[in-house]
């Protein structure tokens, strides 16, 4: 798929052809600007490819749904917490009963439980994408698409929201498109990574990350975590200078 | 023990301040006519104007004018709302309106309104529906500006979390448009209310028979000092009360955006 933002004047993504298998957490690492976003926004729905298709392959007859967390989170700020994780529920037209009994598992799940009526600015920043993960989880798609969504954290907050992340993934095994710019991130949360190139992005070369699961802390300790690090980075660093010479 | 009571006014402060800064202006007005250091002719003390608001009071006529005035500026405010919210959100959503419509207003806006008047008045005559009109025209403005703003200040994640999570056509519009425009619309309330009220009282004293603007013309005409200083207080209340009741209002429909204001400092 290829996709121009405003007047063709730049070419965001050219021929990226990847495959997703149906629950792996794929990460998706480039330089700034590759088009990760873009990639997304396109599996998304929200945005149109020039060119080329978007092929998804599956059994479900249910309209395609594939949910995102932002990393500005984008939480609507007239709703309390409650309605904004039951927001997809109520467009799919559920009772309000039945989204609110959803929604509140998975606010509970996010650890949120008492504050289920507080608006989001009276959240930090952590809380608040713990909302968008909630939120994301509540609608039960067949694809969770994350754009950077701790990229606005703190180191401190971001570590634990990983944690998190991957204890209610390794429940529910929902297939993730996750878009990092952090190495450390991608091995540690990722099955597979795909790295990008600089503009225009297309797939450089995919990485395997065979770290069992449970995802552990002490895993980042191991030599294959180092090694793979390492090697992603060589491949990485050539983009980045490319882009940024 | 002596926290309580401390704690009490200090909650109360809020309607504390307002009240003792109104009451020792009365003073000093009072104090400075009654020694005769201001001409108690033109500036009559507050209790006199107390006791003239009073007596008009009793027979009516000073209500039948206010009542006349209520009336006006309310139908003028909705004759500026209405429209003014539809035509702003309908020049927010879609480009080529927006283009339509804006030289027209940069050219109207700018035109004080009671310059206005004779222009509706030949268009519509001499009755009610030309005070109306020419009251309701830069309110109008005021709240399709604003609309206009609100819908192009929403941010693009917003958005996109909105159809993201399936929402589209009117429930895009209703569910997440409108609520996040909804404080930009207030802004135009507020501002379009407060300009309404002024221009409503201009055209009263220019052209109208009744109303408290052409009351404060009568009476600085046969020289009723107090009476005039009774319109322009009922003019004030009005004024005032209004600015409250919108900020209650919007309170009531947008409980996150006082926190917000809270926060920043802002209130």
């Amino acid at each position: 798929m290829e996709y121009y933002p405003l007047q063709g004047k730049l070419i965001a993504l050219e021929g990226v052809d990847l495959k997703i298998y149906k629950g792996e957490f794929l990460c998706l690492l480039g330089p700034s600007g590759c088009g990760k976003s873009t990639l997304l926004r396109l599996v998304a729905g929200l945005l149109k490819p020039v060119s080329g298709e978007i092929h998804i392959l599956r059994d479900g007859q249910s309209p395609f749904l594939a949910t995102l967390v932002f990393q500005e989170y984008a939480l609507f700020p007239w709703r309390s917490v409650l309605d904004n994780v039951a927001f997809g529920l109520e467009m799919e037209g559920q009772s309000k009963v039945k989204r609110y009994e959803v929604a509140e598992r998975f606010i509970e799940k996010v650890g949120l439980k008492d504050f289920s009526h507080a608006y989001p600015h009276q959240l930090s920043g952590g809380m608040k994408q713990r909302v968008g993960i909630a939120r994301a989880f509540a609608s039960d798609p067949e694809i969770l698409l994350m754009d950077e969504p701790f990229g606005a954290l703190d180191a401190q907050t971001r570590m634990i929201l990983q944690d998190e992340l991957i204890q209610i993934w390794e429940e529910s095994r929902k297939t993730v498109l996750y878009v990092t710019h952090s190495i450390d991130e991608s091995i540690y949360l990722g099955d597979r990574i795909v790295l990008m190139t600089s503009r225009p992005g297309k797939v450089k070369e995919i990485f395997l990350v065979n770290l069992p699961r449970p995802r552990r802390i002490e895993m980042k300790g191991w030599p294959l975590y180092s090694e793979l690090s390492l090697k992603i980075w060589e491949s990485l660093k050539e983009e980045v200078e490319r882009s940024s010479p | 023990m002596l926290a309580t009571p401390l704690k009490k006014i200090f909650l109360k402060r809020e309607l504390m301040i307002p009240s003792l800064s109104t009451f020792l202006a009365l003073a000093t007005w009072e104090m400075l006519a009654k020694t005769g250091i201001i001409g108690a002719y033109f500036f009559p003390p507050p209790s006199l104007i107390g006791k003239a608001l009073l007596k008009i009071g009793m027979k009516g006529d000073l209500f039948q004018h206010a009542f006349v005035t209520l009336y006006r500026l309310l139908l003028a405010f909705l004759m500026a709302a209405i429209p003014g919210v539809a035509i702003g959100f309908s020049m927010g959503l879609r480009r080529a309106v927006k283009s339509m419509v804006d030289p027209l207003i940069l050219l109207l806006y700018p035109i004080p309104s009671v310059a206005l008047l004779p222009m509706v008045m030949l268009y519509f005559g001499f009755g009610d529906l030309s005070l109306l009109i020419t009251a309701a025209i830069t309110p109008f403005f005021l709240i399709t500006i604003n609309t206009m703003a609100g819908v192009s200040h929403l941010e693009k994640v917003i958005l996109e979390a909105g159809k993201n999570y399936g929402a589209s056509g009117w429930r895009l519009f209703s569910k997440v448009i409108f609520p996040g425009t909804l404080p930009y619309i207030f802004t135009g309330f507020r501002l379009g209310l407060g300009l309404a009220l002024i221009v409503v009282i201009a055209v009263e004293l220019v052209a109208a028979k009744i109303g408290l603007g052409s009351m404060l013309w009568t009476c600085w005409q046969i020289f009723k000092i107090e009476e005039m200083y009774c319109g322009l207080i009922l003019i004030g209340l009005m004024g005032l009360f209004f600015t409250y009741g919108l900020g209650w209002i919007a309170d009531f429909l947008m409980p996150w955006q006082k926190d917000i204001l809270k926060q920043k400092g802002l209130r």
